[in-house]
């Protein structure tokens, strides 16, 4: 009965499993969405996340203490023949004086925000070089909830897109699925801030007569109601008026560099704060 | 029966290592070496189980290893995943019969090759399904190529050790179920 003379049985198999990706993009409406069958798995991704991130923490800081203490096995030999060590513990101080002040940096932003902000240190990055999301140190335990902001002293870092009792994921500003309602604080330009993968952003749907030039900083606009008014998101590096095009071409630097930060601020109420009067100022 | 439950545990051992495996590097490799590109280790075992299995096993084994990288560690929806899973798997199984030497030299040169292979895949299906698709980063995609190549060996030879050990335990059970037969 089978007239082309092919394996049915082996057509059939190998359709479904083809039909199977195709099915599962076609019924994701929100590609950051998870069904209740990610959530164990997710789980336990956390705890194991967690587990190494406390040994790395560990691994580091044993490393740091051995380098330590070649440094003070060199200084000393020094000390005796050099007499060097006021300016040994001046560099030591200075070291210090740095850590203190970007330690009470983030203590006095948070004193000064009216803002509920709760810290949390970066654990781990995504899988995929595709995508830019970190996970973080605190989870829905810690009142975190899906869609809250989370910033750095410098400016936006992202938002949380899931969460589990002791860690969080943040798809950072520079990811492709992300997007930012933004505002050129200067001429109050509006636009959506949209990342593109990597570390670049792009100012998109901007009017051609809008005026944006290079160096403009770019604010959220606190429309989306996931960030707060009138925070730095990104300085204009680039724009390009091409005369075919329907809106400017705006490309954008973060505020801060996303692979960089270390410790993050998730925002737990904005209490309707606006810090757009701060950036006029700056600026 | 006792085959499944063999090939079950043999699986599973897998999946979790490969589970651990991810977490390692998305954590521990990320506090030590920053944003430096880690190998992708997960695609080496993926690439074993669709050099080493019938055909539908290695697409629902790696279709699931996929759905549990995406769900723990990675923003990207479990569709595309699975697409270029069975893209690269189609590739892999058609160069496999024509083109195929069992050891770790063919492994590591598909290694490299499909690695390559799963870059150009993954962003020529996000130009395609995605409103906002995935770029070259090409500085970033050649050293994940060359780490990649670089632990195929080792992750080869703990696959194939792991085989054996599974094969063994198979074929013991199986001998004693035969004996214990014989004897009633």
């Amino acid at each position: 009965m089978n007239f082309l003379n092919f394996d049915l049985k082996k057509l059939v198999l190998t359709l479904a499993l083809l039909l199977l990706p195709l099915i599962s993009i076609n019924m994701q409406q929100n590609p950051l969405s998870t069904g209740w069958y990610d959530k164990p798995f997710s789980m336990l991704g956390s705890f194991i996340q967690v587990a190494f991130f406390e040994f790395s923490d560990g691994v580091r800081g044993t490393t740091s203490l051995y380098l330590n203490l070649i440094d003070i096995k060199k200084n000393n030999q020094l000390l005796e023949s050099k007499n060097r060590e006021l300016q040994t513990r001046l560099d030591q101080m200075n070291e210090l004086q740095a850590e203190n002040d970007r330690l009470r940096g983030l203590m006095s932003f948070q004193a000064s925000s009216r803002m509920e902000l709760i810290p949390a240190r970066v654990m781990s990055k995504d899988l995929l070089a595709d995508h830019n999301t970190l996970q973080i140190s605190k989870g829905s335990q810690h009142g975190i909830k899906v869609g809250q902001a989370v910033i750095a002293t410098g400016g936006v870092v992202g938002h949380i897109f899931r969460t589990e009792n002791f860690t969080s994921q943040v798809l950072l500003l520079t990811d492709r699925y992300s997007v930012v309602d933004g505002i050129v604080a200067r001429s109050r330009s509006r636009g959506i801030v949209e990342g593109r993968g990597g570390s670049g952003l792009s100012l998109k749907y901007v009017e051609k007569s809008e005026d944006v030039v290079a160096g403009d900083i770019v604010i959220t606009s606190g429309l989306d109601n996931i960030f707060p008014k009138g925070f730095p998101v990104a300085r204009v590096k680039e724009v390009e008026n091409k005369s075919y095009a329907v809106s400017l071409r705006v490309e954008l630097e973060p505020s801060i560099d996303p692979d960089k930060v270390e410790e993050v601020f998730v925002i737990l109420n904005a209490n309707n704060q606006d810090l757009s009067p701060q950036i006029s100022m700056q600026e | 029966m006792q085959t499944s439950k063999f090939h079950f545990l043999n699986f599973f051992v897998i999946a979790l290592v490969t589970f651990l495996l991810a977490a390692f590097l998305t954590t521990f490799w990320f506090q030590l070496f920053g944003d430096f590109p880690a190998p992708l280790v997960w695609l080496n075992v993926i690439l074993y189980l669709m050099l080493y299995r019938r055909p539908t096993e290695a697409v629902l084994e790696i279709y699931l290893i996929g759905f549990l990288l995406s769900a723990a560690y990675s923003a990207q929806p479990i569709g595309i995943i699975w697409l270029v899973f069975f893209v690269l798997f189609s590739i892999v199984y058609s160069v496999k019969t024509r083109f195929f030497w069992p050891g770790p030299r063919y492994f590591f040169f598909a290694s490299m090759a499909t690695t390559t292979l799963y870059h150009i895949v993954f962003v020529l299906t996000s130009q395609v399904l995605e409103s906002n698709p995935s770029g070259a980063l090409l500085g970033q995609r050649i050293v994940e190529v060359i780490f990649t190549g670089l632990v195929s060996i080792p992750t080869f030879l703990v696959m194939e050790k792991w085989d054996r050990i599974s094969a063994d335990e198979l074929a013991n059970e199986a001998a004693t179920q035969t004996n214990t037969g014989a004897v009633e």
